[in-house]
């Protein structure tokens, strides 16, 4: 049971990340953007964040890199979610301080699966 | 650490065996066919190459050297000399040497490198020496070395060793050593900084790729290093021998324990199930579906060999007898690509070699005779080894004199035998040669010791359950047959209980068994038929009447119906009752018995009773010419 922090712009991606992680026991809040989670990330506490790539305001990079400079969340896992695999963005999440990358499509056990390591 | 290396190490051993062992034969069929021309010239440059990396990561320099004055000799592809075949063949023997852990005297282990490679350097004189070769990084291995040393700051960004390591234990079995040295005083930790590093060994068959994706979000945040220890199965496979490896009983046991470990997990969550639980569960039973077919994979490997094995020692010791005997000998060898249980394939290196020797020494006539006879100079050996139903079948013929038949008449009489020529002549003489004792070498020489001694590869066969025929004609040849039962096999059946007596099925051939009550049977042209629970009229066969059981026991009623697939058509048999299905040793009936129709073999039950095996489509055959003679 983790807190677990969602920030991704679909709607449907959103639910679905919070059905399985709530299935599976975790306490999941869930955003549209960059913005919202750096506000939500202040305010709150998690275990663990999910991000999306590509979103309108601040893209997944650039939310964890303004995170990474929140002391508290120095040593947090951070998960880009994306269908991109072109190595430059890749390279750019590393730099930014992701700890991983969740290629989309993903079915729900894989989401687990890499959850849960996280997680230990 | 140290057995994980030296359990590496043996690993390398055998692999050097076998790449020599491939080395050495291409040498061979590169001089008995220089046709066969480049390709083949470079397929051994890339053994060599592959092994002097292979040896140099071991610290083994005496065959990296000695692989490298090879390649020099191939450096540019031309016909080879019979001095090079000697030279390139010479220096197989010295790496051997060099691989033998016995040899430990190092003056011994420098004397033959040093000979070995100023005997190679004769011929290279004449090209231009090689620039220091590079060993080129492998791409894919099966045994990996990991050299994980995370930064101080490795913890941030949320990234974690242990993270990676137990990834890696998702990829294949690991031996991990953790190094301390880097540990401050207790003053000075921090405990957001890293301090360890490790050195990982995982067993598994990989691309470079793959392994290296496992550190991709930590590569700028650590030095790793990975190294092939050993190259993948496939590569070191091919054609080549394999052998049952402390390895293999590892990864055997580990896999078995794995698989334990899983179905308690399973059973655990089957005990209470919600929808994420179902997932999980259907996740358990994949990965377990997967290390069973791992583990019998295994298995097989560690029980059957090829049957390729049993010849790979033949060509070079044909060609050592030609060089020994001046008389050159070319094998020709069709082996079938098959597996048998390693016990045949290990007792059929002895006669094998014997029949060779006695082929050379015996068989093969001197040059001058050869040319005289209008012979090719070359004495032809063919070698052919197929499996034909339920026999592996060897044919060893050689163009040479033929078997003497004044001589075998001579010894014969001496041994008091009753031989006079009318009874003794090609035909016959088969049965003489094969008799203890019999040998009609005049002395004992080099090339095949005391004479003939076929008495001794006539029990070799015999000890296996074969059998062993000649057929000679002088001034043609000689030619062997053997024929060996495939005895041992492991099967699935399905038991089937017929007048108190357990009887076994192929569970291939097995479609299941339903309740056989009068009304589902019927009489219809005059034979009997049976309705099947999808409303098939299949034939139906009483078993009783086929193994003439005797009149009680016939008047036991049958209550279940077995449906058996024989190939293209469906038939059933009935019996008192089914048992259990289970994996039996199947032996052959021959050795011990006579070939009954419609029985495969005999099945050897758990607490050794035997049971009949069944053959469906045989048991058909004969049920149908039952028929036709009761009519």
């Amino acid at each position: 049971m983790a807190q677990i922090l969602v920030v991704d712009d679909s709607p449907s991606l959103r639910q679905m990340l919070q059905i399985v992680l709530q299935n599976s026991g975790h306490d999941v809040m869930c955003v549209e953007d960059g913005k919202q989670a750096i506000e939500l990330a202040s305010a709150t506490s998690f275990e663990l964040i999910l991000s999306d790539f590509n979103m309108p305001q601040l893209n997944g990079p650039e939310f964890i890199t303004l995170l990474r400079q929140l002391p508290q969340y120095r040593f947090t896992p951070v998960l880009l979610l994306t269908t991109e695999t072109d190595e430059e963005k890749k390279h750019s999440g590393r730099l930014a301080g992701a700890s991983g990358w969740l290629k989309k499509p993903f079915d729900p056990e894989q989401l687990l699966v890499t959850v849960n390591s996280l997680l230990n | 650490m140290t057995a994980i290396y030296t359990s590496a190490l043996v690993t390398f051993y055998e692999e050097a065996r076998d790449t020599l062992l491939q080395i050495e034969s291409w040498v061979l069929s590169l001089q008995q066919q220089p046709s066969s021309g480049f390709k083949r010239w470079q397929d051994i440059c890339g053994q060599l190459h592959t092994l002097k990396g292979t040896a140099a990561s071991f610290g083994n320099e005496a065959i990296a050297s000695i692989c490298h004055a090879m390649e020099n000799v191939l450096q540019n592809p031309h016909s080879l000399t019979h001095q090079e075949v000697d030279g390139l063949l010479s220096a197989v023997d010295s790496c051997r040497q060099c691989l033998q852990t016995e040899v430990s005297d190092p003056t011994l282990l420098q004397k033959v490198v040093t000979d070995c490679i100023s005997k190679l350097k004769r011929f290279t004189s004449a090209y231009p020496q090689s620039a220091a070769t590079t060993l080129s990084p492998e791409i894919s291995g099966s045994l990996w070395q990991i050299d994980f040393t995370p930064h101080a700051d490795f913890f941030e960004n949320g990234h974690d060793p242990l993270r990676i390591i137990k990834q890696l234990r998702q990829l294949g079995t690991l031996e991990i050593s953790v190094f301390t040295d880097k540990l401050p005083d207790f003053a000075d930790f921090d405990p957001y900084r890293c301090y360890l590093r490790w050195r990982i060994i995982l067993q598994a068959d990989l691309e470079h790729q793959q392994l290296a994706a496992e550190f991709e979000w930590v590569k700028h945040k650590a030095d790793i290093d990975l190294q092939v220890l050993t190259l993948p199965k496939q590569d070191r496979l091919r054609d080549v021998r394999y052998i049952i490896r402390e390895m293999d009983l590892n990864i055997l046991s580990s896999l078995i324990e794995q698989w334990q470990q899983q179905l308690d997990q399973t059973l655990a969550l089957v005990q209470r199930l919600d929808s994420t639980d179902k997932i999980r569960l259907s996740r358990r039973c994949h990965a377990m579906k997967r290390q069973q077919q791992l583990v019998q994979r295994q298995l097989i490997n560690v029980s059957m060999q090829p049957l390729a094995e049993a010849f790979t020692r033949l060509p070079r010791l044909a060609y050592d007898l030609g060089q020994k005997t001046d008389k050159p000998v070319q094998l020709h060898m069709d082996i079938a690509p098959v597996e048998f249980d390693s016990q045949i394939i290990h007792a059929l290196i002895d006669p094998l070699t014997h029949l060779l020797r006695n082929a050379v020494a015996h068989g093969i006539e001197p040059r001058e005779t050869r040319q005289q006879s209008g012979k090719p100079e070359a004495g032809q050996i063919h070698i052919s080894a197929q499996q034909i139903e339920d026999e592996l079948v060897i044919r060893f013929s050689d163009d040479g004199a033929g078997l003497s038949l004044p001589k075998i008449q001579q010894k014969a009489s001496q041994m008091g035998m009753d031989a006079d020529s009318s009874v003794l002549n090609e035909t016959s003489m088969g049965k003489w040669i094969f008799r203890s004792g019999f040998s009609t070498a005049e002395s004992v020489d080099v090339v095949s010791g005391r004479g003939l001694g076929l008495d001794v590869v006539k029990k070799h066969i015999t000890d296996l359950g074969g059998q062993i025929d000649v057929i000679s004609t002088t001034g043609k040849g000689c030619c062997f047959n053997l024929r060996l039962p495939v005895q041992q096999v492991l099967m699935d059946v399905q038991l089937i209980r017929i007048a108190n007596q357990l009887m076994a099925l192929p569970l291939l051939n097995v479609q299941g068994s339903q309740t056989l009550d009068s009304q589902r049977v019927i009489w219809q042209r005059g034979k009997k038929w049976f309705i099947t629970d999808d409303n098939r009229q299949i034939p139906l066969f009483d078993m009783h009447k086929f193994l003439a059981l005797p009149v009680e026991v016939k008047q036991m009623t049958p209550a279940v119906v077995t449906l058996v697939d024989a190939g293209n058509s469906l038939f059933a048999i009935s019996a008192e009752g089914l048992a259990e299905q289970t994996q039996l040793l199947i032996k052959s009936l021959l050795p011990n018995y006579r070939a009954v129709p419609g029985v495969k073999g005999i099945a050897i039950l758990p607490d050794n009773a035997l049971a009949l095996l069944l053959d469906p489509e045989k048991l058909l055959l004969s049920f149908h010419a039952m028929e036709t003679q009761g009519k």
